[in-house]
């Protein structure tokens, strides 16, 4: 299996997606999964920058991953699938990208969310993601770096 | 209105080293980041009390980088503000702009400064503390401290300069280049210093076990220690096992 | 020892702001830490001694967004404490030198979980300041943040005085249990902490492509003091 890890990350790439799970997943590809950044090219030049060398980015819209997915599996690479939502991953994966964990990194704080863990909180409608992809078989974990013990979530079956 | 005065930028220059001050989980930096920006907001809002509270929370949402990487934004949010205080821009953009490259740069620095150029500054200690104590926090506070300041002044300079020239510094200063050479020294310093404390141990063990054999022994046992880390076991872990079993051997 | 322990508290201070809510100009690394304890305790080499290992063991946990790393600067005061004072009274031997180094994990997963708590009450702190804000209090901000700081001060300082009070205690009490003659088997793990610190910075580096490098100056350095001990 070519994805190694799917995340949901309200930052994206960042320090903890790029120094600790890309050694420890041992992926060298990353795939952003956003419909807004795809356009804004500022922000992705900048992004590109903080991968290091050796490491394949790519940005696409969430309803491509399938066929980029499929590309990278041809290549032989391992990827990291990062998107900003819950939403996102469930579109994902009604897209028919199978995976059998979602990692949660960050889910900032607003106004009327959930503390889940320090640097998650949950919305209602985040609440009731969980609740699906546990009906789908995928087991949710909320861990910011694989040096943390986490939480976990489902699947109930 | 002219340009922010440079008894202003000061002011915010020194305030910056605080960003977090009031590192809390929820808005993170936010509260050092709006503290950093206030003494540019009072100057452009003069005489608007209104308009400066609104700025103010604008920038009381949640916002967390690398602190040394912030100059950055915070230098380019001062250009945002500047026209957004003459109406020539939209407020949000604001916060479009800081939420769009806090993550990036949030990574470029994490990379850099914890990832790089701290293992080299502190292996380089360790390594000059066997010589003398006193070079060696020389060597360690040297070491991190030019580059980080520099890189913490020049990213505020061209923040002042506006988002496009933030966005070149970011390209122009190769940081992603300088990251790799820093790691490369960073492991020959670490060799250098597993081979003096190898060396050191051959020595305390007397000629009773042969110095290739302490030698291999070490170089396996920092063999098992990286793959024990890329497997995501903390060195306290690795402690805590070192303290049971020497808790045992004492206790027989 | 009440004047030791106060300038202690203060520079201890001084280091954990450092750490986290200003400047990270790295003066809370252990190194220098243990070093500047360690003088104020008596023995500066002493401490440095222990700095430098206490340096690179937990550099592979970066303090990367909302994850903290151990607290190294709680291990070093403890360290740097304990190190002066045993080496006053019963010498640093390699047997007190493990047991202060294994001990030291303690100090730095108990800093650990203190760091956090006063992140969340930075927390309440941040609340409170919007809602002054809201009130139209136009210094809110800069009262917030200055609690924010004292707090994390105050909060370093009495960590400072803690692990300090330990290490000079342990030193005092603890050490001298174990004399060194009868305890060489304990003492052989001695090397393996710093090389678990030489095998953190490693694991910083990309290690696929540095692996060649690292070893082989390992080598070298090896051989090179072999052969110059050899020759004196």
């Amino acid at each position: 299996m070519s994805l190694v890890l799917v995340r949901v990350d309200c930052r994206l790439i960042h320090g903890q997606v790029v120094e600790t799970w890309v050694p420890h997943t041992g992926a060298n590809c990353l795939l952003v999964a956003n419909d807004d950044l795809v356009t804004n090219e500022v922000l992705t030049s900048v992004m590109e920058m903080a991968v290091p060398p050796g490491i394949h980015v790519v940005f696409c819209r969430v309803e491509e991953v399938r066929g980029v997915l499929s590309e990278i599996e041809r290549k032989g690479e391992k990827a990291i699938l990062l998107c900003a939502t819950f939403g996102d991953a469930l579109e994902i994966f009604h897209r028919g990208v199978r995976f059998s964990t979602l990692n949660i990194g960050n889910l900032h704080y607003a106004a009327g969310k959930v503390e889940i863990a320090p640097s998650v909180y949950f919305t209602r409608e985040d609440f009731e993601a969980v609740h699906c992809l546990s009906h789908l078989g995928v087991a949710v974990t909320v861990k910011a770096t694989p040096f943390e013990a986490g939480t976990s979530f489902g699947p109930d079956r | 209105m002219g340009e922010i005065p440079l008894r202003v930028r000061r002011k915010v220059w020194l305030r910056q080293f605080l960003l977090q001050g009031c590192w809390n989980y929820e808005g993170m930096q936010n509260l050092g980041f709006a503290y950093s920006i206030l003494p540019a907001l009072r100057d452009r809002y003069e005489g608007r009390p209104e308009e400066l509270s609104r700025a103010l929370k604008r920038h009381l949402e949640y916002f967390n980088t690398h602190p040394a990487m912030a100059t950055v934004i915070l230098g380019a949010a001062i250009r945002l503000e500047e026209s957004v205080a003459e109406g020539k821009a939209d407020p949000r953009a604001i916060g479009t702009f800081k939420v769009g490259l806090m993550g990036s740069l949030g990574a470029i620095g994490d990379s850099y400064f914890w990832g790089a150029l701290k293992p080299m500054a502190s292996a380089a200690g360790a390594i000059m503390a066997f010589v003398h104590p006193l070079l060696g926090i020389v060597t360690l506070l040297a070491l991190y401290n030019i580059s980080h300041l520099t890189l913490r002044f020049q990213g505020f300079a061209a923040g002042m300069g506006g988002e496009e020239s933030a966005v070149r510094f970011l390209k122009e200063a190769g940081i992603n280049r300088r990251t790799e050479d820093r790691k490369m020294i960073a492991a020959i310093l670490s060799g250098a210093y597993a081979g003096v404390v190898s060396s050191q141990a051959a020595h305390m063990f007397g000629g009773a076990w042969p110095e290739l054999g302490v030698f291999l022994i070490a170089a396996l046992a920092v063999h098992l220690f990286t793959v024990l880390f890329r497997k995501a076991v903390s060195p306290s872990e690795v402690l805590f096992l070192l303290l049971i079993v020497g808790v045992l051997i004492l206790w027989q | 020892m009440l004047w030791e322990f106060l300038l202690a508290a203060v520079f201890g201070g001084i280091c954990y702001l450092d750490r986290t809510a200003a400047f990270q100009v790295m003066l809370h690394r252990p190194l220098v830490v243990a070093s500047v304890v360690g003088a104020i305790f008596g023995n500066l080499a002493a401490g440095a001694q222990v700095g430098a290992v206490l340096e690179l063991l937990y550099i592979v946990r970066l303090p990367v967004g909302a994850s903290i790393p151990p607290d190294d600067t709680g291990a070093a005061v403890f360290g740097g404490a304990a190190a002066a004072t045993a080496s006053s009274s019963i010498g640093l031997d390699p047997g007190n030198f493990t047991a202060i180094l294994l001990l030291s994990v303690l100090c730095a997963e108990f800093g650990k979980v203190a760091d956090r708590f006063v992140r969340r009450m930075n927390g309440r702190i941040a609340h409170l300041t919007v809602d002054m804000l809201e009130k139209g209090d136009s210094l809110a901000v800069e009262h917030g943040l200055m609690a924010g700081i004292t707090l994390f001060g105050v909060f370093g300082m009495v960590l400072t005085l803690f692990f300090s009070g330990l290490g000079v205690s342990m030193a005092g009490f603890l050490l001298t249990r174990f004399g060194p003659e009868s305890h060489i088997q304990f003492a052989a793990m001695l090397p393996l902490v710093p090389l678990l610190g030489a095998a953190s910075v490693f694991s910083c580096s990309r290690t696929d492509r540095t692996s060649p490098v690292f070893y082989l100056t390992m080598g070298c350095v090896f051989a090179a003091m072999f052969f110059f001990r050899w020759l004196v």
